[in-house]
């Protein structure tokens, strides 16, 4: 042990190896990343996989059930849904990834420091963080949103400023437990200093819990946004699923294809990163699972 | 006919890592109004044994693979759970190590004991109530009238200890199991269970599995002793046979490691080594890496219990070669 | 009933409630002096589709005055507070009439709505979750964890609107909007709103049942591995009764901490629910109010909601105290 830290390596307790053999036994986590990984290319690819133009408004075709030249039918514009649906892909997958990532940027580096040095600093945050938990955040959001305008940023900043606390806390709990165990105190007796620790010890472990969370937060964005979107925030420029099914709010009963679709790819993106991270938790914590 | 007669058991546990061999043949009998010490080291094997007896191991991982258990005329092993859930808490009945965690945190001590006196002997409420409040002042709890409706956390370590075997004792089984009855608890209260012990086994009937690692407790308690290593029977003789004169290596380093309030002693005497991997235990006889007689033959084989003189059961090959040769 | 021990409970827990809903008023308060314009704007917004006259004529100073605009910020904020906690939350223009009124009015049909999505999901949730925990990895308990993971990610306004499509336009079984059939009286009148509440509530527990079958499953396990299971055992106890007098009665104390955690969550669910079934409640309220720009009614529904989810995590807090009787007792 003492040869890891006077050559400048990091303890790391999981081994990468026997993490994705563990991933890979796991059958709907590995479904949840395919799907993942196809949302994702058809978000980069819709310009060049979309049949129409997201926007084209063809009043001759209104309300066109499936057929073969539009395969999810036509919305109340005439415009073809299939190729809205992948236009739509961008703007989930843009605000999940983003929010996500902000709500961990900000998260990580507050909750370790919490959970590190506890004391007067840990009771203030946390403090703080909790005021977060007993406030419906989503209706703050809605607040905030309706107030300074749904652009595509607002909505990703305000997400992810409003989820950080969940992420700290996680963190927190992670770096309390980790700074008692021996490779920790072993670390203190040859000499590493506090933030050196923090960095090369503990935080490599930690960061698996951030990861397997951030996977359930771009889930959790990505219900956000459309939610908002259902209700009437957000971009009314952009493609959003969620304003696709307010919409179709109306025209449900002549045409149901236009609420059908959109829904079931939220559920089918939520579902995969929640597989995901389900995965990607067992994978990493085996001894939770085993009867 | 003895009470209580344990043949050949096994009880293997199926992990991740390998078979656990927690119970490995092991052979006594308990007779009726009797008390029986059932002494070892942890790992011995001796509360995997009482959770067999009353079927209480989880399976999984756990499995009784092997051997007869026979309760009078019932072998235990063969009924069916309906019918040893009659058996459990009426004929025979168990109290645990540890008090705090073994009473139900939201239900009142005096309702926990009526239980079974409401399952086997089909009382009504009002009427379990009062047995329940009997069996506390049995266990000597002051003012059971007003204590029944207490929750265990607002009991003392010692009276949790009484509930639990007020529990086993409410329907007078004929055998009660008591796993490490003193073992929780601090020095001055295990002395006032110890006296309670000794009382209920003078006024009552059944007879006592008394499961300890304390060799002081089994002295006061028990008629006979049954000790165990490493998931098997090691001596079974009663109590003046097997502390004037102890059989196996093992129970003399028991035995000698006892602090002595008399002689002048140094230093504690302890065995060396560590208690065996139930997973892989060592070859033949289960202590010889640690026993001062071992010779090669001991590796090889492993030594049955043999009655060597009556009433006397030792599982030593070289038994008869112990006092000839002090290693 | 009241035991000392639950007294302390409950009045630390107002000690700590009080300071939280002062936040929500701060936090309200912040928000519209950061907007980009001034908070005039957004007091009188939605006036040009309410008032077809325009502003009437004194009413801005009568305005600034009121809140104080032109004084500075710190005095803007006590004045604020105090308004808040008088009742006033200010003026809708939309439906000319103060916002604390419009918010009351829809208040009793959100309620009935949330309260009933509510409980039909913790009772979903508790027998699912207690059947899981019977039999864990067998077909039964894989099959209602995959689908408690499904319906967790499906969004709870699709699913109203399936439920809408199937039930009532296909199958034409239950109305599709609104709380009740218009000019009934009486008797029929509850049944018209039962009939209209169906749906809704039908979705909200579907939604809710999710989460709280994982729950009471893994609390059942946790608990079922506890050693006074195995005293319980020990007595000849049989498995019903292990199972619902020993282990059920503990594993709820940990769903009820889950519960009060999960309140905000069930708001969002229930404003979604009544915009798909233009269910006359606050729901409906900030949907129309976001379009027609009412931003008075939206900060107040906010607050409103604060309010609601800080009281029920009061609620739950005592009913745990209640429940525990570590807690209740000393």
């Amino acid at each position: 042990m003492s040869n890891n830290h006077s050559k400048g390596k990091k303890t790391v307790l999981v081994s990468t190896r026997k993490f994705w053999w563990r991933f890979k036994k796991n059958r709907a986590a590995v479904g949840g990343l395919l799907i993942t990984i196809a949302f994702a290319l058809m978000a980069l690819s819709a310009s060049v996989i979309s049949p129409f133009d997201p926007f084209n408004m063809n009043f001759l075709e209104v309300f066109h059930p499936p057929s073969p030249s539009h395969l999810m039918g036509t919305d109340r514009f005439g415009r073809d849904i299939l190729s809205r649906i992948f236009w739509g892909t961008r703007i989930s997958l843009l605000i999940g990834f983003a929010s996500a990532g902000i709500a961990t940027l900000v998260g990580v580096p507050v909750g370790s420091i919490s959970g590190y040095f506890g004391g007067r600093v840990d009771e203030v945050i946390m403090r703080g963080v909790d005021v977060f938990l007993v406030i419906p955040t989503f209706f703050l959001i809605l607040l905030i949103v309706s107030i300074f305008g749904g652009s595509v940023w607002n909505v990703m900043a305000v997400i992810g400023l409003t989820s950080w606390p969940s992420t700290a806390r996680l963190m927190r709990a992670e770096f309390l437990s980790f700074k008692e165990q021996d490779f920790v105190e072993a670390a203190r007796s040859v000499g590493v200093g506090e933030f050196r620790i923090i960095l090369r010890e503990i935080m490599p472990n930690a960061i698996f819990a951030a990861i397997v969370n951030a996977s359930m937060q771009v889930a959790g964005a990505i219900m956000t946004e459309s939610s908002l979107s259902f209700l009437g925030l957000g971009d009314p420029n952009s493609i959003s699923w969620g304003f696709m099914l307010r919409d179709a709010l109306e025209s449900s009963r002549i045409a149901p294809w236009n609420a059908i679709f959109p829904g079931l790819m939220i559920t089918l993106v939520v579902v995969s990163f929640n597989l995901l991270g389900d995965g990607l938790n067992d994978a990493l914590n085996p001894h939770l699972k085993e009867k | 006919m003895a009470l209580l007669s344990v043949d050949n058991l096994k009880t293997y546990f199926y992990t991740s890592r390998g078979i656990v061999k927690a119970v490995d043949g092991v052979t006594f009998e308990i007779d009726r109004g009797k008390v029986l010490g059932v002494v070892g080291e942890s790992a011995s094997g001796k509360s995997v044994t009482a959770h067999s007896i009353m079927r209480l191991v989880p399976d999984p991982p756990g499995k009784i693979v092997g051997g007869q258990i026979l309760l009078g005329t019932t072998n235990l092993l063969s009924v069916d759970e309906a019918e040893m859930r009659k058996i459990r808490g009426s004929r025979i009945a168990m109290s645990f190590q540890d008090p705090m965690t073994y009473l139900n945190p939201i239900v009142r001590v005096g309702d926990q004991i009526a239980e079974a006196l409401i399952i086997h002997e089909g009382l009504d409420k009002t009427s379990a109530r009062k047995a329940a409040v009997e069996a506390m002042q049995m266990v000597q709890i002051p003012s059971a009238e007003e204590r029944e409706y207490d929750y265990p956390h607002q009991l003392s370590g010692g009276m949790r200890q009484r509930i639990l075997l007020a529990i086993a004792l409410s329907c007078r089984p004929e055998l009660l199991i008591a796993d490490e009855p003193t073992t929780a608890l601090d020095v001055i209260v295990q002395a006032s269970i110890l006296e309670l012990l000794k009382d209920l086994r003078n006024r009552l009937s059944s007879s006592i599995m008394l499961i300890t690692h304390d060799l002081g407790i089994v002295a006061e308690l028990a008629d006979d002793v049954c000790i165990m290593y490493a998931g098997k029977v090691m001596e079974r003789a009663s109590v003046d046979l097997v502390y004037s004169s102890p059989g196996h290596p093992y129970t003399r380093s028991l035995l000698e490691s006892l602090p002595s309030l008399e002689a002048e002693q140094t230093k504690l005497k302890s065995i060396e080594g560590d208690v065996p991997d139930a997973i892989s235990p060592p070859s033949g006889c289960r202590f010889h890496p640690r026993c001062s007689y071992a010779a090669d033959s001991c590796k090889e084989a492993i030594p049955s219990l043999e009655e060597v003189e009556r009433g006397h059961w030792v599982a030593c090959i070289r038994y008869d070669q112990l006092d000839a040769k002090e290693a | 009933m009241l035991t000392i021990g639950l007294k302390k409970m409950v009045a630390s827990r107002l000690i700590v409630a009080f300071p939280l809903i002062l936040s929500t008023i701060i936090i309200n308060f912040t928000i519209v002096h950061l907007a980009p314009g001034s908070p005039v704007d957004y007091m009188l917004s939605g006036a040009i589709s309410g008032l077809p006259g325009g502003i009437p004529p004194g009413y801005l100073e009568a305005m600034k005055a009121k809140f104080g605009l032109d004084k500075p910020l710190h005095e803007q904020l006590v004045l604020y507070i105090v308004n808040v906690l008088k009742g006033d939350l200010g003026f809708s223009f939309v439906y000319n009439r103060p916002v604390i009124q419009v918010i009351t009015e829809a208040l009793p049909a959100t309620l009935l709505l949330t309260i009933s999505g509510f409980v039909v999901g913790v009772c979903l949730g508790l027998i699912t979750g207690v059947k899981s925990s019977e039999r864990p990895y067998s077909l039964t308990d894989n099959v209602v964890t995959t689908s408690s993971l499904w319906l967790w990610s499906v969004p709870i306004f699709w699913l109203g609107m399936m439920m809408l499509l199937l039930f009532s336009f296909q199958l034409n079984l239950f109305p599709a909007q609104g709380m009740s059939d218009p000019g009934v009286k009486g008797f029929e009148y509850y049944l018209s709103v039962a009939s209209h509440l169906f749906l809704p509530v039908a979705t909200l527990g579907v939604a809710q049942f999710a989460l709280y079958t994982r729950f009471t499953r893994a609390s059942m396990l946790e608990i079922l591995s506890k050693d006074y299971i195995t005293t319980a055992r020990s007595k000849g106890c049989s498995r019903r009764a292990i199972y619902y007098y020993h282990a059920l009665r503990n594993a709820l104390l940990p769903i009820v901490t889950v519960l009060g955690l999960r309140v905000p969550h069930l708001l969002m669910g229930s404003v979604l629910v009544e915009t798909v079934f233009a269910w006359p409640g606050l729901g409906r309220l900030l949907f129309e109010s976001i379009s027609r720009r009412d931003y008075p009614i939206i900060q107040g529904i906010f607050l409103i909601f604060s309010i609601i989810t800080i009281v029920a995590n009061l609620l739950m807090d005592v009913t745990y105290g209640y429940l525990d009787p570590r807690i209740r007792y000393k």
